[in-house]
């Protein structure tokens, strides 16, 4: 009986996977037929579901062809998360942020942070949970050969020293990587501009600086329909929760 | 008589529970009856709901834009002992349509439960145009409606009011097919006094664009729309407070919405096919070049600044390439672009900077740089060029590099995205995002390293300990197998192997077996007969040890022992 169910549930995992396959292969035929809004929807009913890098980045090439920057550097954010070290996505998010109207300047850190930022931003949490195992992986197997007397004591202790420190240092990696998933979230602007407010009120005093399309901003706080914002040079305000999309 | 007064008691004060519980939900609008431009309120109430209620306002964008909301309430009462609590989420609306609007009954979700709201209906009036609200309005004036390729067009947003009135928000235009740039930074609009047709009008600038279109034909640039807190007049009033300073103090405020047209640019080609050179620059420019110093030594760099000056769609286009001299190395440019803040049209400098490193010693002519652009005050194509220059290069201390060919950079003739991923058999299940199996399973088997010792150290223990007891309970099995193998002396084999069974079976210590001990030790566990028969088989075997010419045959013993082992073994 267990079988049967489990036999069922494989069977309809691969219908479903088909089913998506096709719905993404009708999209890109959409896509190079220049009918870019038929694309979108179809890549949208994929990512409704399902995620993958390809789907977002095709998604994201879409919305550029169709002239809608905002949702495009959204879905080549959305990208970028999954598959950090892709260069085509890469690529099209630079060129996309060229188009970006603001130019905002984050202010400078030390060589080190931004080096360790960098090497965060290009791992995903899996990528870490998975060097931290290998790490565990090296750790025991030293472990045994020391225990069979294969190697030398000495050796033993160098190599696990080194390695307790790589377990150590990507494990911190692992633990600041999930906090920033799971702490910090992202949101890509999509009018063409908004004003940005001091309170979660619409007034025509309280208007504190304007941005534009596309310019990624961090979601600090909301209340019903507003976000707070910040920008990465620090700067702070509220906008209407409908002029977001958060990556 | 009490105990009748209770019976009637209790089911009066659980139905007033159960009335105090019941939760309804209700839909109103603050007007049934609006024009096109006048925002209305639409509030959802849920009465005696312990949590606020969720809605899905969907059903309402066919015919209406959110401009605001939801705002939350929460009132709570306390009437004759019983409690009312009240919950209600407001949004402000606008009409998209003219004539008898609908607000469909909508989902409201309360708790655990699902309840409808009443279906409301509204009559727009057609919304007053420009000339009708002449009183307020936007509007969007481009400095020009036809234009070239990468022209400036400017699109002022002004807009005009007889009453007082706040700006609350405004919502800039959207334009496919143009590169814009602010020219009025975002602050509150400052209000001056002018004149339309002999009317006195308030005017402040909302918004200004420079826009540079990217691409031919008829663009669209949505209107800019905002919503203004307008103030009403009110009726006289004679009283007390009838008096011009209590009158700032209550006056009263309408919600309007207005918006501008919808702008149309034409975007014409130009006059006469482009020269070859021509990298799309539109305006009016000067182009300059210098460099660091006219004389350096071989190997040592030297900076050539271009300098472009003017008006017109600066930071958008390329200079044409330099043809450098051969023998000299050339670095790929930074660039850097200032805008004068002050003007409408954009105007500033962009300037470049190559670094060239010499590598032969000579004199060094770098050809003057042309710059052809558009000017459309003209209507045609200009071309203006820089000075040459002269770099006169000494022999240094350095290795100089001679005829070798120095490489070229691939230079991009123009940028564009990466084509889109076509693999069909991504892995589109949603099971991604799921812990990856190799890294599961790192750590098990990590898990399982470590712990092997402590596993490998248990088992041999155990193995040592229980060395006894598993050789008594194999002790059968043992002498089946080692009574058939071959030996110089088989009787004595046979007689050893059997001693050697009652050892491990009975747990004997001692080494020195014979028919004598072992029928003692035997007395008590045997029945007679089986006794007998082992005691006469270890005397037989004993006995054929020191006469090989025995009369019975080994075959036959080897099986009779054999034969009396497995039934012994069932006994002891």
């Amino acid at each position: 009986m267990m079988n049967k169910i489990l036999f069922i549930a494989a069977s309809l995992n691969i219908i479903i996977a088909q089913n998506y396959n096709e719905l993404f292969r009708i999209a890109n035929n959409h896509y190079n037929a220049d009918d870019f809004t038929q694309a979108i929807s179809s890549y949208e009913e994929i990512l409704a579901k399902v995620e993958h890098e390809d789907v977002y980045y095709n998604l994201g090439n879409a919305y550029y062809r169709n002239g809608d920057i905002g949702n495009s550097i959204w879905a080549f954010e959305k990208a970028k998360i999954l598959d950090p070290r892709d260069l085509d996505i890469d690529f099209n998010l630079h060129y996309l942020k060229t188009l970006v109207r603001d130019r905002i300047i984050p202010p400078d850190d030390l060589y080190i942070l931004s080096l360790y930022n960098a090497m965060i931003e290009k791992f995903t949490l899996f990528d870490l949970l998975g060097m931290v195992g290998i790490f565990f992986l090296l750790f025991g197997m030293i472990y045994i050969m020391n225990y069979f007397s294969i190697i030398t004591n000495r050796v033993n202790s160098v190599s696990g020293y080194m390695l307790f420190a790589f377990i150590f240092i990507f494990s911190w990696m692992g633990f600041d990587k999930y906090w920033s998933i799971s702490d910090r979230s992202y949101a890509v602007i999509l009018p063409t501009a908004i004003d940005v407010r001091s309170a979660p009120i619409m007034r025509g005093e309280n208007v504190v600086f304007r941005i534009h399309e596309g310019t990624k901003v961090e979601i600090q706080d909301s209340q019903i329909g507003w976000s707070e914002i910040i920008l990465l040079d620090g700067k702070k305000g509220w906008i209407p929760a409908n002029k977001l999309r958060e990556i | 008589m009490y105990t009748g007064i209770l019976k009637k008691l209790i089911p009066l004060f659980a139905m007033s529970i159960y009335l105090q519980a019941q939760v309804s939900v209700s839909a109103s609008v603050d007007a049934n009856n609006i024009s096109k431009s006048e925002t209305f309120g639409f509030k959802i109430i849920a009465t005696n709901a312990d949590e606020s209620p969720s809605v899905d306002i969907s059903p309402l964008s066919t015919n209406f834009r959110v401009i605001s909301g939801p705002a939350q309430q929460t009132n709570i009462q306390w009437i004759n002992g019983a409690m009312t609590s009240t919950r209600s989420l407001t949004w402000t609306l606008l009409a998209m349509k003219n004539g008898k609007l609908n607000i469909p009954s909508m989902n409201v979700r309360v708790g655990n439960k699902n309840y409808k709201t009443n279906p409301i209906g509204i009559v727009v009036e057609k919304g007053l145009g420009k000339a009708q609200v002449a009183n307020l309005f936007i509007e969007a004036k481009p400095d020009k409606e036809q234009i070239h390729l990468g022209e400036q067009v400017t699109i002022t947003y002004r807009l005009f009011t007889r009453t007082n009135l706040s700006v609350e928000s405004i919502e800039y235009p959207k334009s496919i097919g143009f590169w814009s740039e602010d020219l009025l930074p975002a602050r509150t609009a400052r209000f001056n006094n002018t004149q339309i047709n002999g009317i006195n009008y308030k005017v402040a600038t909302l918004y200004k664009s420079a826009m540079f279109p990217t691409q031919i034909g008829k663009l669209r640039i949505s209107p800019m729309t905002a919503i203004c807190n307008v103030e009403v007049s009110q009726r006289k009033r004679r009283g007390v407070f009838d008096d011009p300073f209590f009158n700032s103090m209550f006056k009263e405020t309408q919600r309007k919405f207005i918006e501008s047209d919808t702008l149309t640019i034409n975007v014409v080609p130009y006059p006469e096919s482009p020269p070859v050179d021509f990298t799309g620059a539109v305006g009016s420019f000067t182009i300059n070049t210098w460099i660091d110093t006219p004389q350096v030594s071989v190997n040592e760099a030297v900076s050539l600044h271009v300098l472009l000056q003017g008006t017109g769609n600066l930071n958008q286009f390329k200079i044409n390439q330099i043809d450098f001299p051969q023998n000299m190395e050339v670095f790929p440019p930074t660039s850097s672009f200032k805008r004068d803040e002050f003007r409408d049209q954009i105007t500033g400098e962009q300037k470049f900077e190559y670094i060239l490193i010499p590598r032969q010693a000579g004199s060094y002519n770098i050809k003057s740089i042309p710059l052809t652009y558009f000017d459309p005050a003209l209507d045609q194509f200009l071309t203006i060029k820089s000075q040459p220059l002269v770099l006169t290069v000494s022999p240094g201390d350095g290795i100089a590099i001679n005829n070798k060919k120095i490489k070229e950079d691939v230079d991009l003739i123009a940028n564009d995205i990466r084509y889109i991923k076509t693999d069909p058999h991504i892995k589109l299940n949603p099971t991604n995002g799921v812990f990856p199996l190799w890294v599961l399973s790192s750590y098990i088997i990590s898990m399982g390293l470590f712990m092997f010792p402590t596993v490998f150290m248990r088992i041999n223990r155990y193995r040592d300990n229980s060395f006894d007891f598993r050789a008594n309970r194999a002790a059968l099995r043992a002498a089946l197998k080692d009574i058939n193998k071959d030996s110089s002396d088989p009787f004595a084999h046979t007689s050893f192997v059997m001693y050697k069974y009652f050892k491990t079976k009975l747990y004997l210590r001692s080494d020195n077996l014979d028919p004598l001990i072992l029928e003692n030790i035997l007395k008590s566990k045997l029945p007679p007969e089986l006794l007998d028969k082992t005691i006469s088989l270890a005397k037989i075997c004993d006995a054929s040890r020191f006469s090989p010419n025995s009369t019975k045959k080994i075959n036959d013993i080897i099986s009779e022992i054999k034969k009396l082992l497995t039934d012994i073994d069932k006994i002891l």
